[in-house]
């Protein structure tokens, strides 16, 4: 195909479900998966034994091969995906369904293999639960390995002149094998965020698009395609202006782990110096890696909540201070702000009730003051913790709507130090006491709040639905949750004013945060500093190093100008334009 | 044989991973082990009987295990269940 052939194609865009951030431009490489052909007939008795030991013995050569490729895989999200594919291939209930379609139906292995799986498959597909359609997959496409290993042919996936796969659908074991083969990014027809493969995608760090609708008709071996992970958008054919945003983005974008340790090994400050501060929104201990590895300035969002799935720790202050004491252990000296259970109280067994708006309802420090044992459990582990670091460990209370519930948690943090010290624990005694600013009562009375406090954070994530009235679980209006709203920037603006005004921070750790030209826009506010998935770190962290702080303020000026969403989106592209 | 009713406590529910994890520690024993859930019964050392059942967070099953370290399975079994799936590291 001549280039001028190629040129005269019409764009085609595609909106695709988002599943691994980054943007990718390359040749298509069509996948295509057959169901394999199976002889259908009956074989003679005698021929049945032999059938058998065929299933037999490609069940136990396939299960040596993902054992193999378990040994191999390093990282952990592929590893907990192979062993539930080498439990499937296990599966007792499954063998034996096969031995008796080939004993008492005299069926060949291979078709005796596809029954037994179409079984299990049809099941699946009538449950009706998203995460399980995304799992039929995995099944599918141990079917095709077993049928394929009783057969003689293999065909390894491998890449050949293209390098973005698309593909109907694609399974774990194939995108763990792309991953380590020069493929820049897969668009994948079905499926959604979900699926195995968008998981791995997101894990081993491949651009990817799923549920991309209709892309397998439109798609030619070969043609160009790019994609946005971010926004889920794909593009067969790209006009010069896509092309060129492409490159500029990608210029910026980053795709290798290595480009990333390299942006966030450098000191954090604007072009012409001055200091920002990126922090990390951690859950598990798990975490704790990427938060090294990306250099965050500690931990801007400690999520406790997980202390309460894991009934061993919860009920124990032991077990609870040891999971924030390995958190401040493994974030050298750097802060870490422990936010307290911000959940309802039906989370602990304890009390069950239902509400009809619980997200305007009993929980965060509401909850937490009416059982008081779970906050003083709480807050004695978080003491004790401190101890041990001093001057690192920072209190972080949600869903505050009023002065009173401060200083009865303040009442509260005052006993549970002396009955301590009493103890002979050591307790650092100037725990720094935050709130979230999520409430919007709470943003509009900012100052009242000031001077009981000594940091603010603002949630993005709820102060925008309680902002803009959009329960951000509703599909119906999904379309009209958008942090970045014009309400949002004036309302925090209105914050950063305050808190300057009574010498506190602000910090934001809600996913405003980890978009990197909002994030700009926040620095231009005066947010003192940002807390994110430590993942955004280096896309975030890579615009800001590229800006002076002249260039913050005029972002935010404009910003604060815009009277609408699009207006505020067509500031962001203007500004993104003019830095370079 | 020991019967006990215990509650899918993880947000993402039976899914592959938790259905795996289950499935595994299950098999270590020599005890026969089945769910039934809503009038269904399965083997729950069928990691794909597992998956048919589609428990979501807050499904109820009963577990039944039967042989001669059925105590042992059981208790087991239930922490795990209890502990969200979650991998104490």
């Amino acid at each position: 195909m001549s280039t001028s052939e190629a040129s005269q194609k019409d764009e085609i865009l595609i909106q695709g479900v988002p599943a691994s951030p980054g943007v990718a431009m390359g040749q298509a490489f069509v996948y295509t998966k057959k169901l394999p052909e199976v002889e259908t007939d009956r074989i003679g008795k005698h021929l049945v034994s032999d059938e058998v030991t065929a299933f037999h013995s490609a069940r136990a050569k396939l299960r040596s091969e993902w054992k193999k490729l378990l040994e191999k895989e390093e990282d952990s999200q592929s590893q907990a995906i192979i062993s539930a594919q080498i439990e499937i291939i296990g599966d007792p209930d499954l063998a034996s369904q096969i031995e008796e379609f080939i004993k008492d139906k005299q069926h060949r292995a291979q078709h005796a293999i596809m029954k037994a799986f179409k079984q299990y498959i049809d099941r699946l597909a009538d449950s009706g639960t998203a995460v399980l359609a995304d799992r039929l997959i995995d099944l599918s496409d141990i079917r095709d390995q077993l049928v394929e290993a009783i057969g003689s042919e293999r065909p390894l996936l491998a890449s050949k002149n293209g390098d973005i796969l698309v593909a109907a659908e694609i399974s774990p074991r194939e995108v763990i094998q792309l991953s380590h083969q020069n493929i820049k990014g897969f668009v994948m027809e079905q499926g959604g965020s979900t699926s195995h493969a968008a998981i791995i995608a997101r894990s081993v760090g491949i651009p990817a698009v799923v549920g991309a609708k209709g892309i397998m008709e439109k798609i030619e071996e070969e043609a160009t395609i790019c994609l946005d992970g971010q926004l889920g958008l794909v593009s067969l054919h790209p006009s010069a202006h896509t092309r060129k945003r492409v490159k500029e983005r990608r210029a910026r974008e980053t795709h290798t782990l290595e480009e990333q340790l390299k942006i966030c090994s450098k000191r954090s400050a604007t072009k012409d110096g001055n200091p920002f501060v990126l922090r990390a929104n951690v859950e598990f201990v798990e975490e704790l890696d990427n938060v090294r590895q990306f250099n965050a300035e500690g931990v801007g969002l400690l999520r406790t909540e997980s202390v309460y799935l894991n009934h061993e720790q919860f009920g124990s202050t032991k077990k609870q201070a040891a999971f924030y004491d390995k958190v401040l252990t493994r974030t050298d000296s750097a802060p870490v702000v422990i936010r307290l259970f911000d959940v309802g109280g039906d989370k602990f067994q304890a009390v069950k009730v239902t509400e009809n708006n619980p997200f305007l309802g009993w929980r965060g420090i509401r909850m937490l003051l009416d059982e008081r044992d779970i906050l003083r459990e709480q807050l004695r582990a978080v003491l004790i913790t401190s101890g041990k670091h001093l001057g690192r460990v920072k209190l972080l209370v949600p869903m505050v709507g009023n002065l009173k519930e401060i200083r009865a948690l303040k009442q509260e943090i005052q006993n549970c130090r002396e009955q301590l010290l009493e103890e002979g624990y050591e307790v650092d005694d100037d725990i720094a006491l935050g709130i979230m600013v999520e409430i919007p009562s709470v943003a509009i009375q900012a100052e009242h709040f000031a001077g009981e406090v000594d940091f603010f954070s603002i949630g993005t994530n709820d102060l925008t639905q309680y902002i803009l009235a959009v329960d951000r679980g509703n599909a119906l209006i999904s379309k009209l949750y958008n942090q970045a709203h014009p309400a949002m920037w004036n309302l925090i603006n209105y914050i950063t004013d305050v808190a300057e005004e009574n010498n506190i921070p602000v910090d934001v750790c809600g996913e405003l945060a980890a978009h990197p030209a909002a994030a700009a826009c926040l620095l231009g506010l005066g947010v003192s500093s940002l807390s994110m998935s430590p993942i955004n770190i280096p896309s975030v962290k890579q615009l800001l190093l590229d800006c002076t702080r002249h260039d913050l303020q005029r972002l935010a000026t404009d910003v604060l100008a815009s009277k609408d969403v699009d207006e505020i989106n067509a500031v962001f592209s203007n500004w993104k334009d003019r830095l370079q | 044989m020991i019967k006990k009713k215990v509650t899918i406590v993880n947000e993402s529910g039976l899914h592959a991973r938790p259905a795996a994890a289950l499935v595994k520690c299950s098999s270590g024993f020599k005890s026969d082990f089945f769910i039934h859930m809503y009038g269904y019964q399965i083997n729950g050392k069928s990691i794909l009987g597992v998956l048919t059942l589609a428990a979501e967070q807050g499904a109820e099953l009963e577990l039944e295990l039967d042989g001669p370290d059925e105590k042992e399975a059981m208790k087991a079994i239930t922490t795990l269940i209890g502990n969200g799936f979650k991998i104490e590291d």
